[in-house]
C-alpha cells in the first residue's frame, strides 16, 4: 500500500498532475467560499456531503456584528456550481436579529431594540488554475 | 503570484509548515474541521511566485506522513491565481 506513495513521488512534474487528478476522478475547476451563519452550519455541511460534495469548515468572525460564523470551503466540479448553490439557498436562512442601540437625541443612552437582517450566506467562487490530491 | 490552499490532517500540520518555512515559503494556518471524516484539520494559505508552485506542492507532498491505505488522501490542494499582492 505504502509503495503507491513512493511510486507516486518518483514520476516526474507533469505526469503526478494529470495522474492525481485522473486517479480522484474528479476534475474541481472551483472553489467556493461561503460564509453562513453558525445555526446554519451543521444543516449547509450536511446537504452538501450528501450530495457528494466535500467541504471543509473554517471559523470565523463577522465584521458589521463581530459574530462568529463559519466559511465553508468547497470544491467543485465544473457543472457543480449550481448544485452547491441551491443546497446553500435550501440550508441558509436570512434572519432578523435585534441589537441594542442607544436612543439618539435623548439625553440619556436608552437602548433601542433594532432589527437588523442578518445575511442567509455570502458566496465567493474562484477559479482554480490546479487541483490536486496527494 | 499564486495562492495555494491546502487542506491537511492536523498530525501533518507541524511538519508541513516547518517545512514550507524551511524552504523559504510563508505559510499562514487556519484551523479547520470537516473532509478528513470530520476530524481535525489545517488549512494552509501559501502565497507564492508562478514558478515555485511545483516546488511547494513538492514539499507538502514529502512532509505528509503516508496513510498506509490506498484511496485515502494525505492533503488537497487548491491552485488560485491572485490577481493582486503586496506586502506593506
Amino acid at each position: 500500500m505504502l509503495k503507491t506513495h513512493d511510486h507516486k513521488v518518483g514520476l516526474p512534474e507533469i505526469e503526478r498532475g494529470v495522474g492525481s487528478a485522473v486517479a480522484s476522478g474528479r476534475a474541481i475547476r472551483h472553489l467556493m467560499f461561503v460564509i453562513v451563519q453558525s445555526q446554519d452550519v451543521h444543516r449547509a455541511s450536511r446537504a452538501l456531503n450528501k450530495a457528494g460534495l466535500s467541504v471543509t469548515e473554517l471559523s470565523s468572525t463577522g465584521g458589521f456584528l463581530g459574530r462568529r460564523n463559519t466559511t465553508l470551503l468547497i470544491g467543485l466540479e465544473e457543472n457543480q456550481e449550481d448544485l452547491a448553490i441551491g443546497l446553500i439557498h435550501e440550508s441558509c436562512r436570512q434572519r432578523i436579529e435585534y441589537i441594542s442601540t442607544p436612543l439618539e437625541g435623548a439625553p440619556l443612552p436608552i437602548p433601542v431594540a433594532t432589527p437588523v437582517t442578518v445575511g442567509g450566506a455570502t458566496l465567493f467562487s474562484l477559479a482554480i488554475e490546479r487541483y490536486e490530491e496527494i | 503570484m499564486k495562492m495555494i490552499i491546502a487542506i491537511i490532517g492536523d498530525h501533518d500540520n507541524e511538519e508541513v509548515s516547518q517545512g514550507l518555512i524551511q524552504a523559504g515559503f510563508r505559510v499562514t494556518r487556519i484551523a479547520s474541521t470537516g473532509a478528513f471524516l470530520r476530524r481535525g484539520s489545517s488549512t494552509l494559505m501559501i502565497g507564492i511566485e508562478d514558478d515555485k508552485v511545483d516546488a511547494a506542492i513538492q514539499v507538502i507532498r514529502e512532509c505528509t506522513t503516508p496513510t498506509g491505505e490506498a484511496g485515502v488522501k494525505r492533503a488537497t490542494l487548491f491552485v488560485l491565481n491572485v490577481e493582486h499582492y503586496s506586502q506593506v
